[in-house]
């Protein structure tokens, strides 16, 4: 029985019985390579971690009313970026007060929006896989639900204080409920305010501040308002991977090339920023006890902004820039440059190793023109500018053993993309046309950025470069069935949506003067998507359950364009994604011992897969794009908890998981100051190619005391497995090897994936709660992770789009490395 | 426990599915296999061809060898020298623009839309204005290419052969004159000539490039082996180094003073004079037969005559000398008397009465009787006796009416033993 079991597992897990899988996901590396390698390396985390250990110090680690396995993935596997399943952010469904804030154009949805609102955001509730959902139709990931209103907090005050050596270095968070009072209403306030300067890395720095509002108001026992907004406004100052050669020469695993000194004073050139408050008001009609209709209208608006250095007939400024390094003149044979090379680095640090402000102002200044000084290097600010209007109504009904939940919600989202000139750096202006174009001296009006504002100087504060927008309007409609029987419980729901997509330009560009400005043609999706489910009562104690999901989905808005910052022409080829996903489990919930086994086989076909990259050779940015690029995601989980008498709690956590590239995408590549293509049709060899977005093997065991008098502490042992850097696509066509032959080694340099050295990890946390004068409480939380203070853990690394199908090692990979042992205390006074 | 036993089971399956590992489908890649690779000696023949053939290649066709010259002493700039896998000999790469191929790197090139020649100046087969990132494919490195250790007559003799190939040449020194001299002249911007020999007076030009990373570090006074590229100007060969590191010339010995092997055609060229005593019609010459070239005399004139003619050398400085010896070679016909070899330390010039001369014996001479012109080496003849800074040797020719033997002599040497 058990031999055949294996057998069939292995069948399973080894043939690709759904030939598909999916690509999409390399997302956040994405924004990171279209931005000349600026790597948000800890951007998304600044408020994962935080959320984290607010989360910790609520539900312990230990909490048994949520998922062991969940749990680990959050507070433990994190830090090695894993994703469950290795979904990407789109198929997780990430709700506020069940309204999605998933963006519509990404897909994602980021932590850091409600970042230092931790007292009003912490009653989370998440489900992963295919899942009955009765806020709304969420994927193949699971969702998960922010419960945040007035009338959802305890009257009372809290103040909580923190300090840590991670992303800041000290919070101060201040909230204040007055609970659902006398008259109807309840209010809760909630201020925090976030701050740290070369916490961990240096060059840079956190500042943030969050603000939320909320107010409910019970008319009647039928109806009810409720009004929630909420900003977290941060400024970050951030690092950047680099190549092993640069830390090795830098002496750290913690380099960052992103800052430099300008006037003696640290300065990072790569800030990001947001500003993207959300408001949300809420109509809440009992209409009796078993029907309710929940409606809600919701304003997510605001800029991000993201810094970053720009030159023109100038030396690239960035200190590992390969041309600066030694490898590049010892590959040659020139010794002599690579050794001068080699001392700069050691010796000369500052100017070497780091941005030399004060050279590139120096520069500035002394390139005098007739009309003032040009700037050979800016700092310009690319902008998102963000309104998504939207209605969210759900209605919901009980019948006995049946619940039925039926859905609408429609959305406006708007984003408007340009760029500021944030710095001059000392010159008079920045000359708005193609650098490139200009270069050749080819007809004027080709060159200009803005047909209409010719060979425009721009001055600090100005657009420039280019200015469009990205308009999705999205309408969907869904509904639910669950069915309790005595033996099993059944779910199902359906969805139909429709999408329209489409660009607008608000300059004409030089190069494209009819398809740069106004409204591109716009691009319908009809969407629909099913899933359904099963839960088998073997007993009160013991369960097994499978759920089926296949939808169709509208691509990644921005993909669609082959060119987006620049013009209307869309990409041939692009279909709606198509998603087929499975998982079976079995459960088992006794008061002391509590297990979940689960095989997931997901399959997510037809992606757009679009990447911006630098191109020295250019001089410009090439897009290179793929499309009907297939994923497989396929694997097991496993979470177990024993309590030992009592005060004594084991955790364990098994992922196991084979996130996989299917099939062979087809591949076309477009500079943005070009209307040929640099080629049409490639073929990329990317099948069976490992997704390089997650570890796909973890695995944790935790063990915690609770003591008795309010105190407990933890510590879990986490290893980290099957890390695997995401390919880049263009090293594996056939177009990249054709001047080799089979016997020759650059075939598997070029083509080989690398995968990362396994690790793990050692963390710990204990807390302690005081009761004073029984009116007050008071906590104290402290976290520590990587306890064993390994500073040699790469998490993940990313191939360079641009390459050298000659000499493999010019543009090498580059990689992360986990930050060593960090800590975070926190203390709350309730009352 | 039971419950214990089913966990392990699952678990255990997780293990098997981490063990099915799935292959990569790769992009096809050329086959070698299937494709000619051709030897040096092919393409030679391809860039000699004459008769309307063509010299470009239209398919993937390679030539693969080993590098056994690169770009990093810069002596060779944006060329390598690669010696064919098959050991049948070199061609040089000239490239657009500089390389990072190094020695001991093992290269194939694609000669698909190529073509390959013969330098016009060296005769060395080459593919001109190479872009060697889109052609040429390092495959492997580390190889130690050996250099084919070789006289510089053997050199010469077979000069086609090793042109562009890694040579080492054996028991060499500079010249006098280019001893302990720069290799080249990076300030004024010249590439120069510098002058081998061996042992046995064989000639042979250094040239290097103003661009060696070397070309003001000194030649080598000893005597040694030197490798480095066989190469060629317009039919007369030389050699290019790599670096000065191969000049292993710390040896002593083979310190040459003079040398007449006739090769300018001219009888008198370093100082030689012939002074008739008897019959003024009967002279030394300069001659030749095939491509050998020597000096020669005969006393037949219409018929056997009386006649003495002394071929008279320069005078050499042997004050410092060690062990000093003098070798020739001599080739002779007809009955006559026979040549004979006088040494002197006082003569300066005019009939050689004037000065006194001492009769050297006791070396091998040509048959005279009948004597068929078979080159006979002398043997060494010690000038021990003679350390003098003005010695002098002569060839005294007598003949008679009653025998006039035709003497010819080549390939005079006085050196250090």
């Amino acid at each position: 029985m058990v031999k055949k079991l294996v057998t069939v597992v292995f069948v399973l897990l080894c043939a690709d019985f759904l030939a598909q899988n999916d690509s999409t996901d390399v997302k956040e590396n994405t924004d990171s390579l279209s931005t000349k390698f600026n790597i948000p390396l800890f951007s998304t985390s600044g408020g994962d971690v935080d959320n984290d250990l607010e989360q910790q110090d609520v539900s312990s680690l230990l909490a048994s009313s949520r998922d062991v396995f969940a749990q680990f993935a959050s507070f433990q596997f994190g830090v090695g970026r894993y994703r469950l399943r290795g979904y990407m952010a789109e198929n997780n469904m990430i709700m506020v007060n069940g309204v999605n804030v998933n963006n519509l154009e990404t897909g994602f949805s980021s932590w850091s929006s409600w970042g230092g609102l931790n007292d009003v955001t912490r009653f989370v509730e998440q489900r992963i896989g295919i899942t009955p959902n009765r806020l709304g139709f969420s994927g193949v990931g699971g969702y998960s639900n922010i419960d945040s209103k007035a009338s959802s907090f305890r009257k009372g005050t809290r103040i909580s204080y923190g300090y840590g050596n991670r992303i800041f270095a000290q919070r101060l968070m201040v909230t204040h409920s007055t609970g659902m009072m006398q008259n109807g209403w309840a209010i809760t306030l909630s201020a925090s305010t976030r701050y740290g300067n070369e916490v961990y890395i240096p060059g840079t720095y956190f500042i943030g501040s969050a603000f939320y509002a909320s107010v409910d108001k019970r008319i009647n026992d039928k109806h009810s308002l409720s009004f929630t907004g909420f900003g977290a406004p941060i400024q970050q100052g951030r690092a950047a991977a680099t190549t092993l050669e640069v830390y090795e020469l830098a002496n750290s695993h913690y380099y960052n090339s992103l800052w430099g000194y300008q006037n003696g004073k640290v300065r990072n050139s790569q800030v990001s920023s947001a500003k993207r408050p959300m408001l949300m008001l809420s109509h809440l009609f009992k209409i009796n006890t078993a029907e309710q209709l929940n409606t809600t209208l919701f304003y997510n608006f605001g800029k991000t902004g993201f810094t970053s250095l720009n030159w023109n007939d100038a030396p690239n400024p960035r200190p590992d820039y390969y041309r600066y390094l030694p490898s590049y003149y010892y590959d040659m044979g020139d010794t002599v440059n690579g050794k001068i090379w080699e001392n700069k680095w050691a010796n000369e640090p500052n100017t070497t190793a780091q941005l030399d402000w004060d050279r590139m102002i120096n520069m500035n200044r002394s390139n005098l023109t007739s009309s003032g000084t040009r700037a050979r290097y800016i700092l310009e600010n690319r902008i998102e500018n963000l309104s998504n209007v939207g209605i969210n109504s759900v209605y919901s009904k009980r019948a006995g053993e049946l619940f039925i939940t039926i859905g609408l919600n429609a959305n406006m989202q708007k984003t408007r993309k340009y760029k500021e000139l944030e710095d001059l750096l000392g010159a008079s202006y920045w000359l708005d046309v193609d650098q490139f174009a200009e270069n050749l001296g080819v007809e004027e009006s080709f060159a200009q950025n803005n047909i209409e504002t010719p060979n425009k100087t721009i001055e600090q504060g100005e657009k420039f470069g280019y200015d469009y927008s990205i308009n999705i309007n999205r309408a969907e409609f869904w509904g639910q069935a669950e069915y309790t029987f005595s033996k099993m419980d059944v779910h199902g729901s359906l969805s139909i949506s429709n999408s329209s997509i489409w660009r607008e330009g608000f300059v004409a560009n030089g190069k494209f003067p009819t398809t740069s400005k106004g409204e591109s043609a716009k691009m319908n999706f009809l969407n629909y998507g099913v899933k359904g489910g099963i839960v088998f009562k073997i007993d009160g104690r013991n369960f097994i359950t499978a759920n089926g999901a296949f939808l169709t989905r509208a691509p990644e808005a921005n993909n669609i364009f082959i060119s987006p910052r620049v013009r209307n022409d869309q990409v041939n080829g692009v279909t709606d994604e198509k998603v087929l996903s499975g998982d079976i489990s079995y459960l088992a919930k006794y008061p002391t011992f509590k297990f979940r086994a689960t095989y997931y086989n997901t399959t997510i076909s037809d992606q757009t897969w679009l990447r911006t990259f630098w191109s020295d050779e250019f001089n410009n940015n090439v897009n290179y794009i793929m499309t009907n690029v297939d994923q497989n995601h396929q694997g097991i989980e496993i979470g177990v908890e024993k309590t030992l008498f009592v005060s004594h709690t084991i955790q364990g956590a098994l992922g196991m998981g084979q996130f996989l590239y299917k099939g062979q995408p087809t591949a076309q590549a477009w500079q943005d100051n070009n209307n040929k293509s640099l080629f049409a049709e490639r073929t990329v060899y990317l099948n069976n190619y490992r997704i390089g977005v997650s570890p796909q093997l973890v695995t944790g065991i935790g063990y915690r005391y609770s003591g008795k008098k309010f105190w407990f502490a933890g510590i879990t042992f986490n290893y980290f497995d099957q890390v695997y850097i995401d390919p880049n696509p263009d090293r594996r066509t056939a177009e990249a090897l054709t001047k080799y032959v089979s016997t020759d080694p650059q075939v598997n340099l070029i083509t080989e994936q690398e995968q990362l050295p396994s690790y793990y990890t050692v963390n710990f946390n204990a807390g302690k709660s005081l009761r004073i004068k029984k009116k007050y409480f008071l906590n104290f939380n402290l976290s520590v992770n990587n306890l064993l203070n390994n500073k040699n853990i790469i998490t993940g690394g990313f191939e360079a789009l641009r390459w050298d199908n000659s000499n493999i090692s010019k543009f090498d990979n580059r990689y992360f490395y986990m930050t060593g042992t960090t800590f975070m205390a926190t203390v709350n006074f309730n009352f | 426990m039971k419950q214990f036993f089913k966990y392990s089971i699952l678990s255990l399956l997780a293990v098997v599915i981490g063990s099915c590992k799935k292959e990569v489908t790769q992009p096809t890649v050329t086959n070698i296999s299937g494709h000619k690779v051709y030897s040096a000696a092919e393409l030679n023949s391809i860039a000699t061809c004459t008769n309307s053939c063509a010299k470009r290649f239209t398919q993937d066709v390679y030539f693969i060898g080993v590098v056994v010259a690169d770009e990093q002493s810069g002596n060779f700039y944006k060329e390598i020298y690669v010696r064919d896998r098959y050991n049948t000999g070199a061609m040089r790469l000239d490239f657009t623009q500089r390389s990072s191929f190094f020695i001991g790197d093992s290269v194939r090139v694609n000669l698909k839309g190529l073509d390959v020649n013969l330098n016009v100046d060296t005769d060395i087969l080459e593919i001109d204005s190479l872009d060697y990132e889109k052609f040429v494919i390092k495959f492997a490195s580390g190889a130690k290419p050996q250099p084919r250790v070789l006289s510089i007559a053997q050199m010469n003799s077979n000069l086609s052969t090793y042109l562009g190939d890694l040579v080492q040449l054996t028991n060499v020194a500079f010249t006098p004159t280019d001893a302990n001299q720069y290799w080249s002249d990076p300030i004024g911007q010249y590439s120069l000539n510098r002058t081998i020999q061996d042992c046995d007076g064989s000639q042979l030009i250094v040239r290097t490039s103003n661009f060696a990373d070397f070309a003001l570090e000194k030649t080598p006074t000893g005597n040694g082996t030197l490798m480095g590229i066989a190469t060629a100007y317009q039919g007369t060969s030389q050699l290019a180094i790599r670096n000065t590191a191969e000049a292993n010339m710390n040896g002593t010995g083979c310190t040459i003073y003079i040398k007449k092997d006739f090769e300018d055609n001219s009888l008198t060229s370093g100082g030689w004079t012939q002074q008739s005593v008897l019959n003024g019609s009967i002279l030394w010459t300069a001659s030749s037969f095939g491509s050998d070239k020597f000096g020669k005399i005969s006393g037949y004139l219409s018929g056997n005559t009386n006649s003495e003619n002394w071929l008279i050398s320069p005078a050499i400085n042997l004050a410092a000398s060690a062990n000093p010896v003098l070798s020739f070679r001599t080739a002779a016909k007809f009955a006559g008397d026979q040549l004979e070899l006088w040494i002197s330390t006082n003569y300066s010039s005019g009939a050689p009465s004037t000065a006194t001369w001492t009769q050297l014996t006791g070396f091998a001479l040509s048959p005279n009787n009948p004597g068929n012109y078979a080159w006979t080496a002398s043997g060494s003849i010690s000038l021990n006796a003679y350390k003098n800074a003005n010695t002098r040797f002569a060839y005294k020719y007598k003949s008679t009416t009653a025998g006039s033997t035709t003497y010819e002599v080549d390939d005079v040497i006085v050196k250090e033993n």
